[in-house]
């Protein structure tokens, strides 16, 4: 790399001006000036909550772990259990031990806490105070197993097992896992006659040698546990047997006001025959965000720093979790801000709510640029930038976002990503032709006004052959209803299913079940040779079924989320998918639409990956994201209504420069986010401001990079800058981080010198008598949408003086301005 | 005398140049003749000619110089001179006849070399316009074709005028002129400069687009056409017709009566349009038959007007059935049905009644006649209730079935659409004959989607062999060749088929005095039973992935006699028959011009299952004869196998090796010869026979370090003319055995064999006697006593009886048990 002394100097300047603009919290992410003392002031105590409110004991084996929450003034709230005063009544039906309730007699009553004053109550019943029902496998046993470790994938959950011992990956089969353990090499892990000589006893108390040591403990509550099931026989659970249905993790929402707080979790079951279990021992524990908050394994949540975590708890199949918030305690007030719309009225309930102070407005440049970046994947001419400048009337920024949303590249955006949503690729099969045949209708569906739901409706049963009928293209990029269904839920609905194929989803709702009652949608989808030998057809079979691995029977299709099997008699499978898939009933598919256009405008989902909702990757903003799908349902996905809202909204507008209470906001919208614009979008800024052409494969001279049809087609700039190849239907294909390769390209590159000489509008306006000035300031406003500076011009004019001709220090001043990040960037 | 002496010695010297001289131009002269290519042709342009015109087309390729003759496989083209102005160039002057049939007229060229690859030249109704890149659209007369070509993302424009109400049609000859994989769409504007039309694959078409409405607006219509995607490869050559001539996109129905007349619907653009015209068509005189046509259109002035490309009707010798018909009484096969799947979902049923027991065939013709229909038919016996056949695909999407039919019996077919869907373009022709036998010789690939190897090339004098296959279908018995068109200086000799042979040798061989001509001949395959066809299909374009996008098929074969290669050879019959599980050496014998001494390589093009043979042998220069050894493996089948050598020339020198698969070889060596047609032997016969003679030998035992002696009688036959040698094989390393001579009459064989001290230990179940001799004059071998068991034991350990036969270890545990009872 060898970079002229000037250009060097020049490149300097201009990123020395980029940071100034951004401010001195432009990027930072500085420990210390987030204002997060450690000193924790509550205010007064509001209100008193005790977890579970209702509790049911069942037999002399239950017990339930209460946790009392006293909540402030300013939000924040307190684990008090240890503290609060705690009346059992004067019944004897439970004893109050360790902050747990065990069952002495049967009946009904209540317990009430106090706490400062404040008093909360909790319903008690107990049945079968002295009975011991026999120990259940899959609530119990398994659960012991799943909480120890032993049916993760690096041990016995492996696909292979661990040391010839296999368990199911988290307990997703337990009739084979009772196999297994019982009846597997003859019974040999079960001692019948001597239960604690069982092999699984001394393998998981480490007696014998056992690669995962001794996980569980010989005097523990879950080795008396495992014995006593062995010494009842080690018996199976029946069809009648409860299962879980759902659980519950209290409390639901934690605001820590301090570092090193604590705050116990309390997790309740609730089973199919009604029935509710404290199973927070048994329970494993999550948190997404260690940095903020950490949980142990016996569900205690700390504190660590300032931030957003979500805490999961899993039991059985089922998680749910916890919202754990730490922020500081110290007096806050929400600035005085323009409120430009609900979207801002209900960032800043969040903001509030996390003591999070928003940025300031951008200016009209920033403003101008970012918006054109932004809708139509263009800089503002100068042209334009004069006249908004020029432009005084206070509704300039709302008309300047309408024009771009009139013009045909605003369109061309959307059309990308759907594009990379739907894979259009020469690949799997899919000719050149077919290939342009399926951007072609693509983009004529976006262009004619087609919405998302009716691109989805027209897709998903598309029937003929692919150069007939382009849609149909779509089923060749998989062909396996497993990849489809996982292709389909992931671009559709923003979920993530692939785990559910092998096993339940540790970390979310999705169980093998769902995984192929919903593949079984493409269960029929028949093949078959074209006419052209590059055509494939492709039809509704009308015949054929998945099997589910477990149990090996024929599956009808439902819905994710659904109880009962679609309504399917007669009717092609995915005619039905697509009909409920894009209804304007289907919540998730909004939200996920939503979430994705929100994306487009901040660099972050609300939910972030867009294609990973799960529950242990809540919202950032549950709120927001309803309200931007409630609008895309009012507004039958027609998506520029939202996108108008969004860009006239004050978040949207926000400069994004930070200030000290939102320096480490990355996901709640209190500033804007400094992005690097995608690879498209800057070669075709690059080429712009130059006045250059690209030669992009597949299309004639003239043509944007945005507008390539193949995501398989070859350009040395776009791949290394991160364009999605569309190998995946993962929106992490794109990538916009920057690289060392990406820097060296453009230092030495052709796509910065040579555009520059292949556009000539420096000699062209030197031709035209412009004096270096004038063309200095043309160039930077072309490309940064900003006058220069006076450093900037005074470095060109030293530059001059030295004796180096306009023409070499125009070029290298346009080349300083091309390669720095505030070019490089949208901020 | 000095300077007698002196011209002595430059007479010498001189003598010494001029033979080296002329040797070498002898050499030269013989290169030449092995050296010269055929000719090869990569185009024609322009590939389109007029009907009743005489043109000039050029002719571009390689090695042209001396082609004198351009073999037309249809009827209408007369070549009446051929100039060449370079070895890359040759112009043809043809006349084109006013009746010449429409469409692709597959031609090759011939010269004293060979004949270069099949090629097409397609007749136009019209004037041909040859094309030039203009900025703006080029106004074309009505009934005109233009012959263009596309690069990248060209799009070529044309104007034509057309009246409100009047038929504008076109039609694109692109991927049809069999050059290149030209993909084309065409958009036609309305002189207002609406866009009347986006065509881009048409179903009678495929890739190349056609269109055909009424005219809303008086005016001139722009016709554009580019290449779909933007990506024509460089110079892709195109006709396009424009005029107002009938140009179906979409027809129905597909067939008829051979003789009758029907009323053609001629639809135009979408399916959902009614059709623009309707035509009356004489369907031609042939007998169950796909055929083409010539679509006439006659004007009020009397005057016709064509469809530039015939269209493919299928012709048959029976009525097609009609709705009074059916409602009447169910027709009697054989019969026909047409109909149209109109709506979604729809089951078309047609009931027939079968006038004898027998096979029946039942099939749709849809698809390949353009229709959008994917047929999925059943056949039901409207007695029992039962499906008695059903069929999805069969080739096509159209499908196809065969059942057994019950006289008397009336069946019902039902067809739908097996994707459910359904448009006025979803029609269908059904057809009900008797299932007929079927008989066809090919000539089978050599190279997929190549050209290479579907000619024959005979030098004159000599020899050639072409593999050629048979196809039958219900068609059992001896098949024989018969050549119609072959010349009467070439003679065709091979075997006959018998039911289970597919593909055999033929071997043609041309008299000296052959002319050095080509021509179009038809092996024709015929049984007692029935006299069957040739049919040849030559890949024209290809696509990615193998995908064959045109082709020509014909029912001639092109064959010509070239000027001679300087050597012969031929197979010494064999003597005597092959045992199984023995060997027989072939002999070849190379007969070479004087004064030409190449070496030659020879290889068994054919051997049957399990004899093997050496993949080639190589007859040195000094040498004449060359050896083969054939091995006949135990599996070997007695039976009679024809017997045919090929032979080519070698390299010089034997160092340089043959291409290995995927090499690149980028400048073959001088000394290669690179399109030395191969020559064959005569036709012989070679006799599978099994072994004549046999042997027993028992298991052998010995320990290391011992030796023993093994006997064994000869039973059967052994000739004892011949001079035999007994050994034996498949001993493991360190335990020899010498071989001996057998003397006449004698039938003990006895063998010594030696066991080294460090012998492997163990069982060696593969020994065998080979008796290796010369028989008649051919040497020949017999493996007798095969899979013998050696077993090879330590000093002390083999168990034997008094005899000295191995003893198991049960017997020797008995023996040894009851030694001790004594």
């Amino acid at each position: 790399m060898r970079i002229q002394e000037t250009r060097r100097w020049l490149l300097m300047l201009v990123i020395g001006c980029f940071c100034q603009l951004l401010g001195p919290h432009g990027n930072a992410r500085s420990a210390g000036t987030d204002g997060f003392s450690g000193e924790e002031i509550h205010g007064e105590l509001t209100e008193l909550r005790i977890a579970p409110d209702r509790i049911h004991l069942r037999s002399a084996r239950d017990q339930q772990r209460i946790v009392v929450t006293a909540h402030y003034a300013d939000g924040s709230s307190r684990d008090v259990t240890a503290e609060c005063e705690v009346d059992v009544g004067q019944s004897t039906l439970v004893q109050y031990l360790d902050e747990t309730l065990l069952p002495t007699h049967d009946g009904e009553g209540q317990i009430i806490v106090q706490y400062g004053g404040l008093a909360a109550i909790a319903r008690l019943d107990v049945l079968n105070s002295s009975q011991q029902p026999p120990i259940e496998f899959r609530n119990e046993v398994l659960q012991i197993l799943t909480k120890t470790g032993c049916n993760t994938g690096k041990c016995h959950g492996a696909g292979s097992g661990k040391d010839g011992f296999r368990l199911s990956l988290f307990g997703y089969d337990p009739a084979g896992d009772h196999l297994r353990i019982t009846r597997e090499q003859n019974g040999r892990r079960i001692h019948w006659n001597h239960p604690e000589q069982s092999l699984l006893m001394l393998k998981a108390t480490g007696n014998v040698a056992h690669t995962g040591g001794g996980p569980i403990a010989e005097d523990s509550a879950d080795y008396r546990m495992l014995l006593q099931w062995i010494a009842e026989g080690a018996p199976s659970d029946s069809e009648q047997s409860r299962i879980v249905e759902s659980i519950e993790v209290f409390p639901k929402e934690v605001v820590f006001s301090k570092p090193s707080g604590l705050q116990k979790l309390v997790v309740l079951a609730h089973y199919s025959d009604g029935s509710q279990q404290d199973v927070t021992a048994r329970s494993v524990f999550l948190s997404n965000n260690d940095a903020a908050a950490s949980v142990d394994s016996d569900g205690m949540v700390q504190a660590n720093g300032r931030g957003a975590s979500f805490v999961l708890a899993r039991f059985d199949q089922s998680s749910s979790g916890a919202s754990i918030l730490v922020r500081p305690g110290t007096p806050f007030s929400f600035p005085e801000v323009p409120v430009l719309g609900e979207i801002d009225r209900r960032i800043d309930e969040r903001l509030r709510y996390l003591h999070i102070s928003p940025s300031e407005l951008a200016s009209d440049e920033i403003f101008l640029r970012r918006s054109s970046i932004d809708l139509v994947g263009l800089l503002p001419t100068e042209e334009e930038f004069k006249a908004f400048l020029k432009d005084s009337s206070p509704d300039k920024r709302s008309r300047w976002v309408e024009s771009l949303m009139e013009r045909s590249e605003f369109q061309d955006q959307w059309i990308l990503h759907w594009a990379e949503l739907l894979q259009i690729r020469t690949n799997n099969g899919v000719s050149q032709k077919a290939l342009l045949r399926y951007d072609q209708w693509l983009r004529d569906a976006v262009h004619r006004g087609m919405t998302i739901d009716k691109i989805v409706r027209d897709l998903l049963p598309a029937s003929g052959g692919t150069l007939e009928n382009p849609a149909t293209n779509y089923f060749q990029t998989e062909t396996t209803p497993q990849l489809m269904a996982e292709n389909v839920a992931q671009v559709f609905l923003g979920t993530r299913i692939q785990c559910a194929q092998c096993h339940n989803h540790p970390f979310d709702r999705w169980t093998m079940n769902d995984y192929y009652d919903f593949a079984a949608f493409f269960s029929q989808i028949g093949y078959k040779q074209g006419e052209d030998p590059r055509e494939l057809t492709i039809f509704n079979s009308a015949q054929g079924e998945i099997i589910h691995p477990l149990g090996k029977k024929g599956i009808a299709p439902r819905f994710l989320g659904t109880a009962t099997p679609a309504e399917t008699e007669g009717r092609d499978y995915r005619d039905v998918l697509a009909e409920e898939l894009a209804s304007l009933d289907n919540r998730a598919f909004a939200r996920n639409i939503a979430n994705v256009v929100w994306a487009h405008f901040f660099g972050v989902g609300i939910v972030d990956p867009v294609d990973d909702v799960r529950i242990s990757n809540p919202p950032s903003n549950d709120s927001l994201l309803d309200y931007l799908a409630d609008r895309l349902i009012e507004e039958k996905y027609n998506l520029a209504p939202i996108v108008r809202e969004i860009c006239n909204s004050r978040a949207y507008q926000a400069q994004t420069a930070r200030n000290p209470s939102n320096a480490l906001d990355e996901r709640f919208y209190s500033h804007q986010k400094i992005r690097r614009m995608r690879a498209e979008v800057l070669l075709d800024c690059v080429c712009q401001v130059t006045e250059s052409n690209e030669r992009l494969p597949g299309l004639p001279v003239g043509s944007r990079a945005v507008q390539i049809a193949d995501g398989a087609a070859a350009n040395y700039f776009l791949t290394t800058f991160g364009r999605s190849n569309r190998n995946l239907a993962c929106t992490c294909e794109t990538k916009v981080a920057p690289t060392l390769s990406q820097a060296l390209h453009l230092l030495n590159g052709e796509t910065t010198t040579g555009k520059i000489a292949q556009g000539g509008i420096i000699a062209q306006w030197l031709k035209e008598e412009l004096s270096p000035e004038d063309i200095a300031q043309r160039l930077t406003i072309r490309s940064l949408s900003r006058k220069p500076t006076t450093e900037e011009m005074r470095s060109l004019s030293d530059s001059l003086r030295a004796g180096a001709k306009p023409a070499q220090a125009l070029e290298d001043y346009f080349w300083a301005l091309l390669n720095s990040n505030e070019f490089i960037f949208n901020h | 005398m000095e300077l007698i002496v002196f011209s002595l010695q430059l007479d010498i010297k001189r003598l010494v140049v001029l033979a080296f001289a002329s040797t070498c131009m002898f050499c030269c002269a013989m290169l030449s003749t092995l050296v010269a290519s055929p000719p090869s042709l990569e185009s024609i342009e322009p590939p389109v000619a007029s009907r009743g015109a005489t043109v000039e087309l050029r002719a571009t390729g390689s090695s042209l110089t001396g082609c004198d003759q351009v073999l037309f496989y249809r009827e209408g083209i007369e070549c009446i001179g051929l100039q060449s102005s370079s070895d890359e160039s040759l112009v043809l002057q043809l006349r084109i006849a006013p009746d010449c049939p429409l469409g692709p007229h597959p031609v090759r060229i011939q010269s004293s070399s060979g004949l270069s690859e099949l090629r097409t030249i397609v007749v136009s109704p019209f004037p041909v316009l040859m094309g030039t890149k203009q900025a703006e659209p080029l106004l074309v007369e009505p009934n005109t074709t233009y012959v263009g070509a596309l690069s990248g993302s060209d799009t070529d424009r044309f104007r034509i005028h057309c009246r409100q109400g009047e038929i504008l049609s076109g039609e694109v000859v692109a991927v049809r002129l069999g050059t290149k994989l030209l993909d084309t769409e065409i958009t036609v504007m309305h002189p207002d400069g609406s866009i009347a039309c986006l065509v881009d694959d048409t179903p009678l078409l495929n890739q190349d687009p056609c269109f055909t409405f009424r005219a809303q607006q008086t005016g001139e219509y722009v016709v554009e056409l580019r290449a779909v995607g933007s990506n024509a490869d460089s110079g892709s050559p195109y006709a396009i017709h424009l005029g107002n001539f009938p140009r179906p996109s979409y027809l129905f129905p597909a067939g008829g009566k051979a003789g009758s007349q029907i009323a053609l619907q001629i639809f135009g653009i979408h399916p959902d349009e009614p059709p623009v015209e309707t035509i009356e068509l004489t369907i031609p005189d042939a007998s169950s038959a796909l055929v083409p046509c010539e679509l006439e259109r006659v004007e009020a002035d009397g005057s016709r007007r064509s469809c530039p490309s015939p269209i493919m009707i299928r012709a048959a010798n029976f009525e097609t059935a009609t709705d009074e018909i059916t409602h009447r009484e169910p027709p009697v096969a054989p019969t026909a049905f047409h109909g149209v799947i109109q709506n979604n979902g729809q089951l078309d049923h047609h009931a027939f009644r079968v006038p004898e027991n027998g096979l029946w065939v039942v099939e749709i013709y849809a698809e390949t006649l353009g229709s959008r229909l994917d047929s999925s038919i059943e056949i039901i016996d409207t007695q029992s209730g039962r499906c008695v056949a059903q069929s999805d695909d069969f080739d096509s999407h159209d499908s196809r079935a065969v059942f057994a039919g019950h006289s008397g019996r009336i069946y019902s077919v039902q067809v739908k659409d097996k994707r459910t869907q359904s448009s006025p373009w979803h029609g269908y022709r059904l057809e009900i004959r008797p299932l007929a036998p079927k008989l066809m010789s090919f000539l089978p690939r050599r190279d997929k989607l190549s050209q290479t190897g579907q000619t024959v090339t005979v030098p004159r004098g000599n020899r050639v062999l072409a593999m050629m296959a048979i196809q039958r279908n219900r068609v059992s018995g001896t098949a024989s060749l018969e050549w119609k068109g072959l010349p009467p200086s070439i003679v065709a000799s091979s075997p006959n088929w018998q039911t289970d042979n597919f593909a055999l040798p033929v071997v043609l061989e041309a008299s000296t005095a052959a002319a050095e001509t080509a021509s179009l001949v038809e092996p024709l395959p015929w049984t007692e039973a029935m006299r069957g066809k040739f049919v040849q299909t030559i890949d024209l374009v290809r696509g990615p992935a193998d995908a064959l996008y045109c082709a020509s098929t014909v029912n001639q074969l092109a064959l010509s006699v070239t000027r001679p290669v300087p050597y012969r050879i031929e197979l010494i019959p064999p003597a005597n028959a092959l045992p199984i599980g023995g060997t027989l050496d072939l002999l070849v014998r190379v007969e070479r011009e004087p004064g030409w001494d190449a070496p030659i390589e020879v290889q068994l093009p054919l051997l049957p299952e399990f004899v093997e043979a050496p993949a080639k042998i190589r007859i040195e220069s000094n040498e004449s004869i060359g050896r083969m050894t054939l091995r006949a493996h135990p599996r070997a089948q007695p039976q009679s196998w024809p017997l045919v050598v090929e032979a080519n020339i070698a390299n010089r020198n034997p160092s340089e090796k043959s291409m290995q698969p995927g090499a690149i070889d980028i400048a073959p060596s001088a000394s290669t010869p690179l399109d030395s047609p191969a020559v064959c032997s005569s036709l012989r016969s070679l006799d599978i026979l099994a072994c004549p003679i046999h042997a027993a030998l028992d298991s052998i035992a010995a320990e290391q370090g011992q030796e023993i002696e093994i006997a064994c009688t000869i039973d059967g036959e052994l000739d004892d003319t011949g001079r035999w040698n007994a050994g034996l094989e498949g001993l493991p390393n360190r335990v020899t055995s010498e071989g001996f001579a057998i003397e006449p009459g004698e039938r003990q064989l006895r063998f010594k064999i030696r066991v080294a001290e460090d012998a492997p230990i163990g069982t060696f179940p593969d020994l065998q006697i080979r008796l290796t001799g010369e028989l008649k004059e051919q040497p020949i071998s017999y493996c007798i006593a095969g899979k013998t068991k050696l077993v090879i034991s330590p000093p002390g350990k083999s168990k034997r009886d008094e005899q000295g036969r191995l003893l198991s270890p049960l017997e020797a545990l008995r023996r040894q048990r009851s030694s001790k009872s004594l």
